[in-house]
């Protein structure tokens, strides 16, 4: 029961000393930029590109507040009674999503063609928020892409790569170096959980440097 | 001051970067510590601005392998993590100092004054003198035989560069990257058109700014610059 309590209250710290840390990256750069401009007169051109640069900032911690109101809704983690999704209209949704951006491709093919048991905005919801964290731990500018791989057993796995030089470690590592999965940077703890409402589980894997990030669904026959 | 800001976060990184600039500080940025190890080499830099959350390494491992190796440049860690455990790992792989985000920019510059003045570098001298000319790095007020001169900012920075680096020649990609904060393409002629500016203005004293043939520029009072 202690050891039980012990262990929840470590994870407390730990989730809230990661969600501190997430916050005070945009916080430190919108409060940087104020005190920059400032601190002497600039033209006007000048304070449109600060404004700019704080708006986009502030964008940064208003997904980071609605990262965290998923994350703490209890219906996130449960899978609502009969609700089924498509999963080629989920990818085909996302694919739209990123229809602006050459970095980002995601592949339709017929190992898609599957039904998954979810609630099909929690499961985009889910699917975007790793390729966020994708795009941003990165290396290089290279190409994040989600494609399908048909498992023997039925399932569907969707592998996210970052083509050609794969991931920066650090920022997936707590994640892969965690046994129940739950660790990590707040993104992907909420796409974990949105998942798992979607009866699927994302899954990296750390190994010498190198990064394998995928997520496992159960369609339905 | 040269200072190598290491930080993977772009918009963090660019601010630093803005902010030191206006500042006179010169300045380097790099986003992760591979980059940051290869150009961190003795005597290159005044002081490091080094992020602990990196994208291939962490600022701990960074910090400890530059001292390792030497390189006893004065380090700062910034990092959004302000826990003792982290404070205490960071001074013991020898950062000279932690500050936590969100930070005063007025602190951060306290602070780096704060851990140069161990180093007792030159570059740290508010009062920087040449021959006839003295440049107040905080005032940024530049006078030639005691009668004060007006710069432009260009003018004041290219003058403050050259002057930091009194006696040594000073290329033209090297002028373009810390007076420009740009690549050297295409920049060249800008350059010499506005040493012509501050030779100029310094009158007699502007032929103390020699052309280095096939170089660029140094501030020197012998024949040859050294």
């Amino acid at each position: 029961m202690s050891r039980s309590r012990d262990t929840t209250e470590a994870d407390l710290q730990g989730f809230a000393a990661a969600v501190a840390h997430e916050i005070r990256t945009p916080l430190s750069a919108v409060a940087g930029e104020l005190e920059l401009a400032l601190r002497r007169d600039r033209s006007p051109e000048e304070y449109r590109e600060v404004l700019r640069r704080i708006a986009a900032g502030v964008d940064e911690l208003v997904q980071i507040s609605g990262d965290l109101a998923l994350f703490g809704d209890p219906a996130s983690r449960s899978i609502p009674e009969a609700a089924v999704a498509p999963l080629d209209g989920v990818l085909v949704r996302i694919r739209e999503r990123y229809s602006k951006r050459d970095d980002v491709e995601i592949a339709v093919d017929p190992s898609t063609a599957v039904r998954v048991a979810a609630e099909e905005d929690r499961l985009l919801r889910a699917l975007v928020l790793i390729i966020e964290h994708a795009l941003r731990h990165r290396k290089g500018a290279g190409v994040v892409s989600l494609r399908a791989v048909p498992l023997a057993d039925h399932r569907v796995r969707l592998l996210v790569e970052a083509l050609p030089s794969g991931f920066w470690p650090q920022a997936w590592k707590a994640l892969a170096d965690s046994p129940d999965g739950v660790a990590g940077p707040l993104r992907l703890r909420t796409a974990q959980r949105l998942l798992e409402g979607a009866g699927g589980r994302l899954h990296v894997a750390h190994d010498l440097g190198t990064v394998e990030v995928r997520v496992d669904l159960d369609p339905i026959s | 001051m040269r200072v190598l800001v290491v930080e993977d976060e772009a918009g963090t990184r660019g601010l630093l970067e803005r902010a030191l600039r206006e500042e006179l500080f010169h300045v380097e940025g790099v986003a992760d510590a591979a980059a940051a190890e290869s150009c961190a080499v003795p005597g290159r830099f005044d002081a490091i601005i080094l992020d602990v959350m990196l994208p291939d390494r962490d600022g701990f491992s960074v910090c400890r392998r530059l001292r390792t190796r030497g390189v006893d440049t004065p380090i700062l860690l910034l990092t959004g993590r302000n826990g003792l455990a982290d404070r205490v790992r960071g001074l013991d792989v020898g950062a000279d100092d932690y500050l936590a985000k969100p930070f005063a920019f007025e602190e951060l510059l306290a602070r780096l004054r704060a851990v140069t003045r161990r180093g007792r570098s030159r570059h740290l001298q508010s009062l920087l003198s040449y021959g006839p000319i003295e440049l107040d790095q905080q005032s940024r007020r530049v006078t030639v035989d005691s009668q004060p001169m007006i710069l432009s900012n260009t003018e004041f920075r290219l003058l403050h560069y050259l002057m930091l680096h009194a006696e040594t020649p000073v290329s033209r990609d090297e002028l373009a990257l810390h007076v420009w904060d740009a690549g050297a393409g295409g920049r060249s002629n800008v350059i010499d058109v506005y040493i012509s500016y501050l030779r100029r203005l310094l009158g007699p004293a502007g032929s103390l700014i020699r052309t280095v043939r096939g170089s660029g520029y140094a501030l020197s009072a012998g024949r040859r610059p050294v």
